[in-house]
Parts: C-alpha cells; sequence; structure tokens
C-alpha cells in the first residue's frame, strides 16, 4: 500500500473500547465514527469534554487500535513509519521531558525524524522564533508555566514540516494573544498546503479558522459540515453601512417594514473583546517595548512555508 | 539506518533525563562517601580490615546499585506513561521496539557509569583500609580515604561553579565530574605509596576487586532490565515490588531449585530467577583468592542471556500496549 497525498485522513466505522483489566466493556469512547478530511482544509473536531476527540485522534496516529473500524492516514495505516513521518501532533497536554530545554526537545525530535544536524538547528532557531522561546531556550521545560510548554509543544510538533497537523486544544493555556497568533499559523499552514485537524471544545477557536466541522457527542458525530452549511442564516439578510443618520436609518426600515412585513432590528456593530483586548495589548506594547516571558513572533517559521 | 539514529537518540535522550534527576548524583555521591570513609572510621578490626573494607565497598556497591537500577528503570516507562511523553514520542515514526531499547540502554549506560565509580571507589577504600606491613608496622593510608571522600563534593562545587557560569545543569554536570575525578583520584593515589612517600605508578590496589566490580555491574543491568520489562506493562510501585521480590528469591535460588519437587518447574525456576550469587564473589576474594576469568566470562555470558531474554518478553510486551 503506498501513499496517497489526496487522503490526508479517511475513517471508516471507527469504534474504540475501553476495557477493564478482565477485558469487560468500560466505555464505548467512539460509535461508528466516519471521517474524510481533504488536502489543505482545516477541519474542526468538536465537542465536549469525553466526546471522544482525543481517543479519535490518537487513534489517527496510532497510538490507540481501534475495536472495529478501518483507518488510513495518507492511504496508509496510522502505525506505518512512512505514515508518521507525514504527521506533526500537539498534543492536549504538554507532554514534554521535564528536564530537557525547549533547544534541546526540538534538537532530539529533530533526530527521530533523522533531519541533518544543520538543518535541525536551522528549524529549531525559526521555531523557537515563532513561538517566542528564543531567550529561554536553555531553560528546562519542567521550569516553564503551562502556556510556555504549549508552545514548545506546538514547535514539536512541526519540526518535521508536517504535511498533515493534528492540533488537540492548540490553545488551551495559552494568552489571548498567543490564541490569535495559534490561530493565524493554523490558516497559514493551510494556505502552504497543509492539511489541519483541530480538536477543540472552545467554540470560538473552531470557528475562526476551521473550513469544515464534525460535532462528537458520546463518540457519535452528531452533525458534520462546512462552517458556511451549519451556521448560515438563510433567512436573515443583514447590512452594513456607514452611519445614515436617525433620519436615513429610519427611512431604511421603513423601507424594509415595506417590503417584508416584518420589524427590522438596528444596531451598531460591536468589536468582540478578543479584537479589543489585542488593539489594547497592541496599544501598551507600543508604549512599552520591554517584554516579560515569552514574545512570539505574528511571522511562522520560514521552513514550514518551504523557503 | 534511521531506525540506529533513532536509537541512539532516545538513549541519548534516556541517559540525559536520568543523570538530571538529583538521584543518581545523590546515590553514587552517599555511595562513594560511604565507601571512602569506612576505612577511616573502621577500629578494632582485628587485623582484618581488608576483608571488612572488600565486603563494605561491594555490598554498597551492589545495593546501591541495585536501588538505583530499580529506580530508574521503574521509574521511566511509568513515568513516560504518567507524562504522556510516550504518546508524543510514539506518533512520531518510532518503533515501540526501538523506543523500548534505547530506553533500557541508556538506563544501562548510566548504571555502568555508576558501577565505575563504585568499583574504583572499593579499590581506593581497600587500598586506605589498615594493612600490615613489616617496614611501617599497621598503617592506615588516610590520605587516599579522605582524597575519596572529598571527591563527591569536589564534583558538587566543580558543578555548582559551571552551573553558575555556564547554566549547565548541577545533577548531569556533576556526575559528569564525579566520573572524572574519582578516575584522577585513583591517579593521585598511584602516586604515592602508602605511607605518603612520593611512588609513582605503584598503584597498590587489590586488583581482584576489579573483576568483583564488573561481575556486580552485570547483575544490576539485569535487574534494570527486568524492572524495565515489566514496566512495559505495570506502573512503578508494582514493578518495584516485583523486583524486589526477585531479588530476595534470586539470592535464595539454589535453595528454591533444589526444594522444588518436580524437574519440569525446577528448570524453569532456573531459567527465571536470576542466581545472583554468581555475581558475588566476596567470599572467594576474602578467602584469598582470585575470580577466574572463565567465571567472569561465563557470569557475563549469563547475564547477557538473561537480558536478552527479559527485553524480548518486555519488547513484544511494549508492543502491544496503548500509549494512552
Amino acid at each position: 500500500m503506498g501513499e496517497s497525498l489526496d487522503k490526508p485522513v479517511t475513517a471508516r466505522g471507527l469504534v474504540k473500547i475501553f476495557t477493564d483489566f478482565w477485558n469487560r466493556p468500560k466505555v464505548r469512547a467512539v460509535d461508528g465514527l466516519d471521517l474524510e478530511m481533504r488536502p489543505c482544509e482545516i477541519f474542526g473536531l468538536l465537542g465536549p469534554n469525553g466526546s471522544g476527540k482525543s481517543t479519535t485522534i490518537k487513534i489517527l496516529l496510532g497510538l490507540l487500535r481501534p475495536t472495529a473500524g478501518e483507518v488510513a492516514i495518507f492511504g496508509l495505516p496510522p502505525t506505518d513509519v512512512r505514515a508518521k513521518r507525514l504527521v506533526g501532533y500537539l498534543p492536549e497536554e504538554s507532554y514534554l521531558y521535564p528536564y530537557l530545554t525547549p533547544r534541546e526537545t526540538l534538537d532530539m525530535m529533530g533526530r527521530i525524524f533523522n533531519l541533518p544536524s544543520a538543518e535541525r538547528k536551522r528549524r529549531t532557531d525559526q521555531l523557537l522564533e515563532m513561538v517566542g522561546l528564543t531567550a529561554a531556550a536553555h531553560r528546562p521545560v519542567g521550569e516553564f508555566s503551562k502556556g510556555m510548554a504549549r508552545r514548545v509543544g506546538l514547535a514539536q510538533a512541526l519540526i518535521n514540516n508536517p504535511s498533515l497537523v493534528i492540533l488537540d486544544e492548540p490553545t488551551s493555556g495559552l494568552d489571548p494573544i498567543a490564541c490569535r497568533h495559534v490561530k493565524d499559523l493554523t490558516v497559514t499552514l493551510a494556505k502552504s498546503g497543509k492539511t489541519v485537524l483541530l480538536s477543540s471544545h472552545l467554540l470560538a477557536d473552531v470557528e475562526d479558522v476551521c473550513d469544515r466541522v464534525t460535532i462528537l457527542f458520546n463518540g457519535r458525530v452528531r452533525a458534520r459540515g462546512s462552517m458556511g452549511e451549519l451556521l448560515e442564516k438563510r433567512n436573515i439578510v443583514r447590512f452594513a453601512a456607514p452611519d445614515p443618520g436617525t433620519e436615513g436609518v429610519a427611512k431604511i426600515a421603513a423601507l424594509v417594514r415595506e417590503i417584508s412585513g416584518k420589524e427590522p432590528e438596528v444596531d451598531h456593530p460591536s468589536m468582540d473583546l478578543e479584537e479589543f483586548f489585542l488593539e489594547v495589548i497592541s496599544e501598551a506594547s507600543r508604549q512599552d517595548e520591554t517584554l516579560s516571558g515569552a514574545a512570539p513572533t505574528c511571522t511562522p517559521a520560514p521552513f514550514l512555508l518551504n523557503e | 539506518m534511521l531506525l540506529c539514529r533513532q536509537f541512539f537518540a532516545l538513549t541519548h535522550l534516556t541517559i540525559m533525563e536520568s543523570l538530571r534527576q538529583p538521584l543518581s548524583f545523590l546515590l553514587s555521591a552517599a555511595a562513594i562517601v560511604v565507601t571512602g570513609l569506612a576505612p577511616l572510621l573502621l577500629m578494632h578490626s582485628l587485623g582484618e580490615d581488608g576483608k571488612l573494607i572488600r565486603d563494605t565497598a561491594l555490598a554498597i556497591h551492589f545495593m546501591a546499585g541495585l536501588l538505583l537500577s530499580t529506580h530508574l528503570a521503574a521509574a521511566c516507562l511509568a513515568e513516560e506513561r504518567r507524562r504522556g511523553t510516550i504518546a508524543a514520542v510514539l506518533s512520531k515514526p518510532v518503533p515501540p521496539a526501538v523506543f523500548f531499547l534505547a530506553k533500557f540502554s541508556g538506563i544501562a549506560a548510566v548504571l555502568i557509569c555508576f558501577s565505575f565509580c563504585a568499583t574504583i571507589a572499593g579499590l581506593i577504600s581497600e587500598r586506605a583500609a589498615e594493612h600490615f606491613s613489616t617496614e611501617y608496622g599497621f598503617v592506615t593510608d588516610w590520605r587516599a580515604g579522605l582524597l575519596l571522600t572529598a571527591t563527591p563534593a569536589a564534583a558538587a562545587i566543580a558543578a555548582a561553579i559551571v552551573n553558575y557560569m555556564l547554566k549547565k545543569p548541577f545533577p548531569s554536570t556533576a556526575f559528569g565530574f564525579l566520573l572524572i575525578f574519582i578516575t584522577l583520584a585513583a591517579l593521585v593515589c598511584s602516586l604515592f605509596d602508602r605511607t605518603g612517600q612520593w611512588s609513582p605508578f605503584g598503584f597498590r590496589f587489590d586488583w581482584r576487586l576489579l573483576p568483583a566490580g564488573i561481575l556486580l555491574a552485570a547483575a544490576i543491568v539485569m535487574l534494570a532490565a527486568v524492572a524495565i520489562a515489566l514496566s512495559a506493562r505495570l506502573d512503578g510501585p508494582a514493578t518495584l515490588a516485583f523486583c524486589f521480590a526477585l531479588l530476595v528469591a534470586g539470592l535464595a535460588a539454589d535453595y528454591i531449585i533444589s526444594a522444588t519437587p518436580y524437574h519440569a518447574i525446577s528448570l524453569v525456576m532456573q531459567c527465571v530467577l536470576p542466581d545472583w550469587q554468581t555475581f558475588w564473589q566476596a567470599d572467594r576474594l576474602n578467602r584469598g583468592g582470585h575470580i577466574p576469568l572463565s567465571h567472569v566470562w561465563g557470569a557475563l555470558l549469563y547475564a547477557i542471556c538473561y537480558v536478552s531474554a527479559v527485553l524480548t518478553v518486555g519488547s513484544l510486551a511494549f508492543e502491544n500496549t496503548e500509549a494512552s
């Protein structure tokens, strides 16, 4: 069986039942899941805690064996090392060696992918710069805050310049600025030809970046489709225009009332809190350039864009 | 080729992880200090200092080695599983068997370094013990004893300086210095005779302790193999309990095997129970004998076969586990 780059993830009738010590069924974590991802898309796996998202991801990574069903990564079994070479994985928790520094962690992961020494160094430097940990590159990861460890986790997931990036709760523990950067990075990765599987229970994250989503509950698919299909309210139209003044608004409202026979809602659009927060912080950082802690750059590591 | 590189990368990782745990340095340093102090503090030994010190040094080597080996090996996979790092590494193109064997190799390398320190400490300590010579009567080489006792402190100070200046991790740097300084201590001892007179390269060590140390190193590595194989499926405390039981059963292996009524069961016992007596040769040394090279080779061959069998079983068990 050879690689098939046009089918990043294919799963049919996936079932995972966890058993107890006596091999009796304990939990049915995934129940008949079908999944198909297209190249270069950002695919969201949504669901509350315990809905089977992480179990599904671990099956896709070959870390768990499905009880039933078929799964293929680029047309290969997920346990095949050829498939694993094409995958980058950011776990739900930052699974890192506490006694290693970020630089050592990335170097070790680079060795596992058999990257030459010079290339490992280049990628490590670029990734540390990207996640804003260049200054903390020589501190053991065990001393890091959750957010900083998360950044190391993100960097190690990308060291092999993967074709399929699996991000499990990527913004957990990150501050709003870093969250924005991760979301921007996710979009950039997809634009540069990578397929991204994003699992989260933070709906705003998924809504901001995903092309298609699948919503899981109790291990089963409850809804799936593109963001437009799932969220668009087709019976309502919204206009946005420069403020025409009280008189102008009244005239437009009267016209809409006359055409539709219903009372329109008129208000001023408001910024969301994230947008407002980022604006405040951006202004503050222009005034005070000294920063403590991690300072990520907005630009992804050049090697990820094949530069 | 790729598998070899992955194997060495993961072995290197395991060595770093093991050495950066403070326990590796602390246990090695404690073993050296106790071994070094023994000849200086022992009194009323009725002219049997050499025997007492040999027994003490080998016992400390064995017990501290067993503690270190079970701690490192039992904690290794269980800790990786608890932290989730096992999932992070196995999601990369690493075959589970390579990961498992690299973990063992890393731990074995650390244990061999520990055994090197403990064996050198035994040699210096035995030299420091009170010995009778026709020229000087009963002489205790307290210089050698003090030099050995000071080695861990010197390693800690050097590591603290390096940590301060270069921000290198303290425990692994201290362990590295310990290896260097204890070798230097042996070389310095070799420059003087037991009364402190300049006498270059007249080592005056009881070299019979060298094969005894090698045998103990093999026993320690064997127990590490058992611990790591068990931890492929069990948690840390369960692995430690099994290792302790195996250690005790192995010490009484001769009795257990001879007391077993059925030949088939006795044969299985012979294969499963490690024969620690093969590796404990202090009695032979105390009777004034040497450890024949053929015994060392035989014991090492036995250890290699035992470790290979245990690792094969452990590797198969690990291959079938899920990194959940």
